[in-house]
């Protein structure tokens, strides 16, 4: 496997236990970590500083009061695929990206691999 | 029932009876206001009408101005401006809490002549609303001298009482419907609180089973955890989810694994406030520091030391937080052989959260731990005053 087949995602998530516990479930799950942050501003200045964006994203909706929507516009010009995680599936609803795969909160490991490899599907 | 019988030789004056009947609509109308803008147009309608002046203003207090909120007169007046309570009549009435009866405005040092001058006005009453701490006024104006005579300066005071009722209706109103939505918010925000705190107690739980050596290991070590996040909670809760206090959260997190004989403990620094979810990973943070000195460190000797303190400097702007953990007196330590959660924990967990940065060393006579983070929201520094 070279350099360039390493599947790694983006984490986005304020609650650092849950982060930590996303980024282990998704270790297990055979992804590297390419990055893990708490806040819109700090997902948008990491994807600016980064050359090559991630495979895919995992997104809280609700980070302390501010919606990650901003990260997922900046993502999907970049055509990285994402999944939401919610526990508020309305909200994503009633954005601009309804039609976006949603995980409900607590997530489920085999619903994260699910939705995983769902975004990897060749015709997505 | 029997029918009323009409006194002979009194009959109700049509005069008095028609403006008796048009005050008790405009109490009525003013017992149905819900806004202080429905209180201001009805008003101003009606005090025209009733005291057959030629415009009509009603003010209201806002702070130390006066704010001309709405009118209704034959030329503009001052609709929508703010003037000081001391350079307006509305502000002397309201000051006074007395009504001013100017039967020839250029002839009274009260009236702002300048701020008259364009206007029609040439006489005018100002009567206050409310005697005690008058929140409003309203004017009538004449462009005649002389004009206001004792009938509608009583009018007019009639028409005042009723709208100090209705504000203080509009008022009443407005708090319920701001508790309700209050209420709306907490409901929301307790969902929220109870989602997370299900997704903590799961993640807990995965991260301890991954590094569990056996089944008791497992429970004890969850129990632990999930205690440590009961702390949190019970902390927050009896400070009503406001915030939490830095020094109070690190003395909880070390109060399991105090023994009589541990006359080494520090908790030393000033006062500082975490928001409630900051507060839950600083305890979780702390929670797997002591467990380690509990475990491996200076608490599971007697006669060993753990000094936690922290500094605030260069508050209020930008202002940095810087916390340390020490322990001394313990056995020697080394570095753990994995990196387990608990590691994880005391690195990225509560620094990650304030964007902070984190220094963990396995020193052999003792752990230190350190932390620098900015002031934020999250974490904020009180100065104490008159200490």
């Amino acid at each position: 496997m070279s350099l360039d087949d390493v599947q790694n995602v983006l984490v986005v998530e304020d609650e650092s236990l849950l982060a930590l516990d996303l980024e282990c479930a998704l270790e297990e799950l055979g992804w590297e970590i390419a990055g893990s942050l708490g806040g819109v501003a700090q997902a948008l200045n990491w994807l600016k500083a980064r050359e090559r964006p991630p495979t895919a994203a995992v997104l809280d909706v609700n980070l302390g009061g501010e919606m990650v929507f901003p990260v997922a516009e900046a993502l999907a010009a970049r055509n990285v695929p994402f999944v939401f995680a919610t526990g508020y599936s309305d909200v994503v609803n009633r954005s601009g990206f309804s039609g976006r795969p949603t995980l409900a909160k607590p997530v489920d490991r085999d619903a994260l691999k699910r939705a995983l490899d769902a975004l990897l599907a060749p015709n997505q | 029932m029997p029918a009323l019988q009409q006194t002979p030789g009194i009959e109700l004056d049509a005069d008095v009876d028609g403006s008796l009947l048009e005050l008790v609509e405009v109490i009525e109308q003013l017992a149905g206001a819900r806004t202080v803008e429905d209180v201001a147009a009805i008003v101003r309608t009606a005090a025209r009408r009733i005291s057959g002046a030629d415009g009509v203003t009603f003010v209201l207090r806002d702070g130390d101005r006066c704010w001309y909120l709405d009118e209704e007169a034959i030329g503009p007046l001052w609709k929508g401006q703010r003037f000081p309570l001391t350079a307006c009549i509305s502000g002397w009435a309201m000051l006074q809490g007395e009504t001013a009866v100017i039967p020839d405005i250029y002839a009274d040092p009260r009236i702002p002549h300048d701020a008259y001058r364009p206007t029609f006005v040439k006489s005018l009453i100002m009567t206050p609303v409310r005697r005690e701490n008058p929140i409003a006024a309203i004017g009538a104006y004449w462009a005649e001298l002389n004009a206001p005579h004792e009938r509608e300066v009583a009018r007019l005071a009639a028409i005042a009482r009723a709208t100090a009722t209705a504000l203080a209706n509009v008022q009443l109103i407005a708090s319920l419907e701001e508790s309700l939505e209050r209420r709306d918010e907490l409901i929301r925000e307790l969902d929220h609180r109870v989602k997370n705190t299900m997704s903590a107690v799961i993640a807990i739980g995965h991260r301890t089973l991954a590094h569990a050596a056996s089944p008791e290991a497992f429970a004890n070590t969850f129990n632990d955890r999930i205690r440590s996040l009961a702390r949190a909670h019970e902390h927050l809760a009896v400070r009503r989810w406001k915030d939490a206090d830095l020094g109070e959260l690190v003395a909880l997190s070390l109060s399991p694994f105090r023994r009589s004989d541990d006359g080494g403990l520090t908790i030393a620094g000033p006062a500082v406030r975490l928001r409630p979810e900051a507060a839950v990973s600083f305890l979780m943070t702390c929670h797997e520091l002591a467990t380690n000195a509990a475990k491996y460190g200076a608490l599971s000797l007697p006669g060993g030391r753990v000094d936690v303190t922290w500094s605030v400097a260069g508050e209020p702007a930008p202002g940095v937080l810087t916390l340390e953990w020490r322990e001394s007196g313990g056995p020697p330590v080394a570095p753990p052989s994995r990196r387990g959660f608990g590691t994880e924990m005391i690195r990225r967990g509560f620094a990650r959260d304030v964007d902070g940065e984190t220094d963990l060393e396995f020193a052999p006579e003792g752990v230190r731990f350190r932390l620098v983070a900015p002031l934020s929201h999250k974490i904020s520094a009180i100065t104490e005053t008159g200490a």
